[in-house]
């Protein structure tokens, strides 16, 4: 698969090549800022795009440029990498998009086969989620009443869509139904989660992610 | 929840805020990028190796650098929270809550405030609830004229309310 590395760490990033050279990947190229990703890929399509989240431009320079990649090239998945795995920049991330990108620890994805099985899943379009973080979400403790449980059937399924990254389209040709309708479960999912409409964007692909989370019994 | 006592300062005149912080990012920055670069080198050489007890001794030391990873993160969350830094109050004390499985209630608004102050309302309540753990509780975090006022309710076995106001400017 065709890969692109940014990266400030000059280490970590040749470190990082030699790797994706090792498992069979081929390398486009690796910067050491945003900047010169996102002017790299104007000319060099790739299929997945790595970028450290805490680099130039800027504090987290890594989601200004994914969100500038996400816009131009909506087909390249992105990885984004962190030293630190927290709802805060899952919820920063899941707001540039919730397919075709991963969020993980930059020292958990050291191995060819941990390495090459994330890319692989982003470029398949799924959401891949640190899995420390993945358990922790799942197992925090749960509201009394969960709103989860307010959802119909059909609401539950679309729900469970959206978090595998389904696109509205997607969602209405797996259930069979129109793309309006699927509008009308989201709108109705919203309701009954009581999802602010300032923060609907977020909320929603994180309680997403949740309930498919829940749904898998992912294990960390 | 408005209260009648007059306000008192909880931050010390000598601020440390800054100081924590430059030293969490110095951890970031450092011995935690080192550590994502030795488990890199490992992950090499397990494919450079054909002897498999060798392997299997390599990724074991691996699995080390990622527990001494994670160490790293708590030491460093609990000199100054990322999120802290990052995005303010509330969602630090989300992200302290959900590290610990705490069935916290926060209540505060995205706007953020100087890091001396978001220092203190933070590791007020953090220090709180470190006393106390595991007692359901709601925090509400919000500016009240030159003040931020940090209410705690519940969270500490004697049931207690506690109230802090924080100058800022």
């Amino acid at each position: 698969m065709r890969v692109a590395v940014a990266e400030d760490g000059a280490l970590f990033r040749e470190g990082l090549v030699m790797l994706l050279q090792a498992a069979g990947h081929e390398l486009v190229g690796a910067v050491p800022d945003g900047d010169a990703l996102v002017a790299l890929l104007a000319t060099e399509p790739v299929d997945v795009a790595i970028l450290d989240i805490r680099m130039p431009p800027g504090p987290d320079g890594g989601l200004t440029a994914a969100a500038l990649l996400r816009a131009s090239h909506p087909g390249t998945g992105l990885l984004l990498l962190s030293h630190y795995a927290e709802t805060h920049y899952l919820m920063r991330i899941l707001e540039i998009g919730s397919e075709r990108i991963g969020y993980r620890l930059k020292e958990r994805i050291a191995g060819v086969k941990v390495l090459s099985d994330t890319l692989q899943r982003i470029a398949d379009g799924e959401i891949v989620i640190e899995p420390a973080l993945a358990k922790r979400l799942v197992e925090a403790p749960r509201q009394a009443d969960d709103p989860l449980s307010a959802l119909t059937e059909r609401e539950a399924d679309v729900l469970r869509l959206m978090a595998e990254g389904r696109s509205n389209g997607g969602i209405a040709g797996e259930l069979f139904v129109s793309g309006k309708a699927v509008e009308k479960h989201i709108a109705s999912i919203f309701t009954k989660l009581d999802l602010p409409g300032d923060a609907a964007v977020h909320h929603r692909r994180v309680l997403a992610v949740l309930a498919y989370l829940r749904s898998r019994r992912v294990e960390g | 929840m408005p209260s009648d006592r007059p306000p008192r300062p909880a931050a010390p005149p000598a601020d440390r805020s800054s100081a924590r912080r430059d030293l969490e990012r110095r951890l970031h920055d450092g011995p935690a990028l080192r550590l994502s670069t030795l488990s890199i080198e490992l992950g090499l050489a397990v494919v450079e190796l054909r002897d498999p007890a060798a392997r299997a001794r390599l990724r074991r030391l691996q699995r080390e650098v990622e527990v001494i990873a994670e160490e790293l993160r708590d030491i460093g969350a609990a000199i100054y929270p990322p999120v802290l830094a990052a995005a303010g109050v509330g969602p630090a004390l989300r992200a302290y809550a959900e590290r610990r499985r705490l069935p916290l209630t926060v209540v505060a608004g995205p706007e953020r405030f100087p890091d001396p102050v978001e220092a203190a309302a933070y590791f007020a309540v953090a220090d709180a609830l470190d006393a106390d753990p595991g007692r359901a509780a709601t925090v509400t975090v919000r500016r009240e004229g030159a003040n931020v006022v940090v209410w705690l309710s519940g969270g500490t076995s004697d049931g207690a309310d506690s109230e802090v106001w924080i100058p800022c400017g």
